[in-house]
């Protein structure tokens, strides 16, 4: 049993790219976790996407061992959580686990939105804060205006900040001393009723389901019965074990403890992050506070370009869904784009890692229809039905309004880019909350519908800041809206993977981008081929496509037939994608590229 | 009775069109004598394909089968006449070339069986022959079409349209000049110029350097050439070919109608009847290895295969369809399996018959006048319908 006044738990606050990982990873070499040759840059980032987009998608923990100046040993357990908004859950409930956090931050860029949202989180949950100022190396970094920033915007105290260069490993000792010093060691009660936090969990391929647990009272060892209490099912622990960062079997983990447990559970999908651990024999009364379900927000198709890669698609989900409970799928049909399936998101980051890994791991050609959001409907009756599918949009004379998420987003931005990002915001339904400065950057609160943030957001909104907003965002509530059912119509049939849910306000414009979109993209028929938009009956955007007039093959000569009909079997090859509507056909590359968003 | 057509392919031109992606080859020194045997042997070889006897059509085609001597023909008919019943009013067609036609060598090759010419002319525009790499002028052009008018009954000239910069006025000034002429031969086959790959045009098109007609131009073209026709009493019967009536080319209908045929000479096609089924006959393409084979080996033939019934299906449709006279509905049912009668019922087939451009009519189809300007895309979706069971 290790001595809880010796322990120390925290995490590390950060925005992308100012260097978590890589302190991270400084920490573990000076604690000695790992030998040179063992130490891969970034050890915690353990999938290929997380090391290249320099993002933490799952939590991971490990466990260091220092020899503090005063002579003691201590345990220092890092969580490394993931820093982006679509897993701000996670985030939370990384952080429910720790006592501190250190607020990594760039000396040589500042403060950021995401630093902002995260450093509030740790804030919210009571962590003592280690400020810590990296890339002091730089030639570009200003520390004390750094610090000065911190103090403006944040409101901590930043005079006890300590100047690393995580890079080089300078001051990374310091770092560890003043954890040991700044930050409270975890408490216990005075019983030992087991109580535990289930942090996150992964799916391994030698161990099967491996929870990551914070225990806060009592101890969890081999044999015993775990319950999980909102899942209320037990398991018989197998394992447990610590990351140092190997895994490495201990006895029991006590109170204050972080550690891994493995209990034969058959699939991810059964364990909740945020659950509460007690012990079957002896449970406590009232699990710890603060547990919700992790809920989809954003969903789109994903539809194999080649219909024959469906099955694989399927086994591809099924594999992905294993180690990442948050996301969801169902089987979805679409006379456009062949079977494929409907799935559910946390975000559109959380969409894109998906999409990248079922490409890059899986080898799969996907086509991603637009993103929706989860839409009320309440009908006249009083009936209330979710919907995330413009394909499954009621009847609008039945339904007496509809109501759609809005989200409060921060962002940050340098004042010269402020005008368009304003404009990009009211464009996109936004009301203004507040805009305050930090130094020659603003920082604005936004309200928007969340429908507008999926759709091309945050590409317009990188591309008119040349890269340098940043965005944040949490979900705030749902509102209702002036929301119909948009359809598009080739040669008067609904396409319904381009239809889509928008503002009565915004189809018109909407419609037309993308009438004229498909007229540049769809061949020319043997006649010609009306191209609309409509809301129910009423078109509200219309193209032309004209007819094809003259198409000829090479005369036939000498009898020589076969040449004509290879070559018609050869155009029939080159057509394969094609995809019938009634009387015409639409190569599905011409729907791939009109779902492709962006410079309307 | 059913007919048969015997194609002769002579493979050897003096100069080659840039245009040309027909089995040919510049002409050179060849041992007639042996060649003359080839033919022979092979027309023998071939004939045991089919059990048909009456032979209706002969046609020399090329290449430029005019640089044959008459005796050769001669000859060659001889043999097919002794080998076949030849109908009365059999077609025996020859393709010539301005340059080589003078007056006494067509009334020899009228002498050797002869009774129809098809003359290349491509152009009465001279600097469009140029361009197109003829080695003749419309002067030497407009005196052959005089001196096959005076010998033969029955006759043609080919012109190409849809020449690189080709203007629609000219175009049109041009056509009127070109139907006279037709009128007095009483047929016209009339092409648009298609690039095709593995010729000079086809480089010159990938570069850039082939300024085409856009397709609204070649259509005004092609509808053009139609208002044109009728005003001279020489409608289309086929996509491309016009004639005053009774002066069609049997040897031609014969491909279109889908009847059996022979083709001999390096790279021809044959179809013949087997069983209820069709079988494809194509000679070896190299001039040298057919000859090598034919003397020294058994036969010439490279590729002999029974069609399968949805690929012979299709042939009737690209064929018959090019027609002006409507497709029977037996013609394509005895090799299909799906019935034209339910065909035309698919959504991708009936919305051609409601565009105007498929005629549809008791047991018969066709294509309309605006059909045949696409009728590539027609046949696309028909082997959709067909072939994908769409």
């Amino acid at each position: 049993m290790n001595e809880i006044s010796h322990i120390r738990n925290f995490a590390i606050v950060a925005h992308i790219d100012h260097g978590k990982s890589t302190l991270a990873d400084r920490m573990i070499e000076t604690c000695g976790g790992l030998n040179k040759r063992e130490m891969k840059a970034q050890v915690l980032d353990s999938m290929d996407i997380e090391r290249e987009r320099g993002i933490t998608i799952k939590a991971q923990t490990v466990r260091l061992s220092f020899q503090a100046k005063d002579g003691r040993d201590y345990i220092l357990n890092l969580i490394d959580t993931p820093g982006h908004v679509d897993f701000s859950y996670e985030v939370s409930r990384s952080l429910a686990a720790c006592e501190g956090s250190i607020l990594l931050v760039d000396s040589s860029q500042g403060v950021e939105a995401q630093t902002l949202a995260n450093v509030y989180q740790a804030i919210d949950a009571n962590h003592d804060i280690l400020i810590v100022l990296n890339k002091i190396d730089l030639p570009a970094s200003e520390p004390e205006k750094v610090k000065q920033q911190i103090e403006d915007v944040i409101g901590i105290d930043a005079s006890e900040s300590v100047y690393i260069s995580a890079k080089t490993g300078h001051g990374v000792k310091d770092v560890l001393e003043e954890l040991v010093i700044k930050l409270s060691p975890p408490s216990m009660k005075s019983d030992d009723e087991l109580e535990a936090l289930l942090v996150d969990s992964w799916y391994d391929a030698y161990l099967g389901v491996v929870i990551l647990v914070r225990v806060y009272n009592g101890r969890i060892e081999k044999g015993m019965k775990l319950r999980m209490m909102a899942a209320e099912s037990d398991h018989i622990v197998e394992k447990v074990g610590v990351f140092d960062p190997k895994a490495r079997d201990v006895d029991s983990l006590s109170a204050g403890e972080i550690g891994f447990v493995i209990a034969g559970i058959k699939q991810v999908a059964d364990t909740s992050v945020g659950d509460t651990l007690t012990n079957s024999l002896s449970p406590i009364s009232k699990p710890l506070s603060g547990f919700k379900p992790s809920i989809p927000v954003v969903f789109c198709g994903l539809f194999p370009i080649d219909s024959g890669d469906y099955i694989q698609l399927k086994d591809s989900l099924e594999k992905l869904k294993l180690n990442d409970s948050s996301f969801i799928f169902e089987k979805e049909n679409s006379p456009a784009l062949g079977f494929g399936f409907r799935c559910g998101f946390l975000g559109l980051l959380h969409l894109e890692i998906i999409q990248e890994r079922l490409e890059r791991e899986f080898k799969l050609n996907l086509i991603t229809t637009a993103p929706s959001v989860i839409y009320k409907a309440h009908f006249i009756d009083g009936k209330i039905i979710e919907l995330h599918n413009p394909a499954d949009w009621p009847d609008p004379t039945q339904i007496d309004f509809v109501e759609e998420p809005w989200i409060k987003a921060t962002i940050m931005v340098p004042d010269e880019y402020l005008g368009s990002v304003l404009k990009l915001c009211e464009d996109r339904r936004g009301s203004q909350e507040d805009l305050s400065y930090i130094g020659n950057r603003a920082v604005v609160v936004y309200k928007l519908p969340l429908n507008e943030v999926v759709f091309d957001f945050y590409d317009r909104l990188k591309s008119i800041s040349k890269g340098y907003a940043s965005f944040d965002y949490q979900l705030d509530n749902y509102e209702k809206g002036n929301l119909v059912k948009m359809q598009i119509l080739v040669n008067n049939e609904g396409i319904d993977a381009l239809s889509m849910i928008v503002n009565k306000l915004r189809a018109e414009s909407r419609g037309r981008v993308i009438c004229e979109r498909l007229k540049d993209l769809i061949p020319r028929q043997l006649f010609k081929v009306p191209i609309q938009a409509a809301i129910g009956g009423k078109v509200i955007a219309r193209e032309t496509l004209s007819a094809m007039r003259k198409d000829v093959l090479a005369k036939c000569y000498g009898g020589d037939i076969s040449r004509k009909r290879k070559l018609l079997e050869k155009q029939k090859k080159g057509k394969k994608r094609m995809r019938q509507f009634g009387k015409i056909e639409i190569p599905q590359d011409a729907f791939i590229a009109a779902l492709k968003i962006g410079d309307d | 009775m059913k007919s048969l057509g015997i194609y002769i392919h002579w493979p050897w031109c003096k100069t080659i069109c840039p245009y040309c992606d027909f089995n040919v080859k510049k002409f050179e020194e060849i041992d007639t004598d042996t060649w003359l045997k080839a033919y022979i042997k092979e027309i023998k070889n071939i004939s045991l394909f089919t059990n048909l006897k009456e032979v209706k059509s002969i046609y020399f085609g090329g290449g430029t089968p005019s640089l044959i001597s008459a005796e050769f023909i001669e000859k060659v008919i001889n043999f097919i006449s002794n080998n076949f019943s030849i109908s009365s009013s059999v077609e025996i067609t020859i393709e010539a070339n301005p340059s080589s036609t003078k007056y006494n060598n067509l009334y020899n090759f009228k002498l050797a069986g002869v009774n129809r010419i098809s003359l290349g002319v491509q152009s009465f525009n001279n600097r469009d022959l140029k361009f197109l790499g003829r080695d003749h002028d419309s002067y030497q052009a407009k005196k052959a079409i005089k001196h096959i008018n005076t010998l033969f009954n029955k006759a043609n000239f080919d012109i190409i349209y849809g020449i690189p910069d080709q203007k629609i006025s000219t175009f049109k000034k041009e056509l009127n000049e070109i139907f006279n002429f037709a009128q007095s031969l009483g047929h016209l086959s009339i092409y648009q110029l298609t690039i095709e790959p593995r010729t000079p045009f086809y480089k010159l098109l990938k570069s850039g350097k082939l300024n085409l007609p856009s397709e609204e131009k070649l259509s005004d073209m092609y509808f053009m050439i139609q208002e044109i026709s009728e005003r001279y009493k020489l409608p289309q019967y086929e996509i491309s070919n016009h004639s005053t009536f009774g002066h069609e080319s049997i040897h031609n209908l014969g491909y279109w109608r889908y009847n059996q045929y022979l083709g001999i000479g390096p790279g021809a096609h044959s179809r013949v009847s087997k069983n209820s089924n069709r079988m494809s006959l194509i000679q070896i393409k190299s001039p040298k290895e057919w000859l090598n084979a034919v003397i020294k080996d058994t036969n010439g033939i490279a590729n002999k295969e029974i069609l399968s019934k949805n690929e012979a299906a299709m042939e009737v449709l690209i064929t018959g369809l090019r027609l002006k006279e409507f497709l029977p509905n037996d013609r394509f049912n005895q090799f299909s399996k799906l019935k034209l009668e339910e065909i035309i019922e698919k959504p991708l087939i009936k919305g051609l018959i409601e565009e105007g451009l498929i005629e549809s009519k008791k047991s018969k189809i066709r294509t309309t006048s605006k059909g045949k300007a696409v009728l590539n895309s027609i046949l696309y979706r028909f082997d959709k319908v067909i072939n994908s069971n769409y």
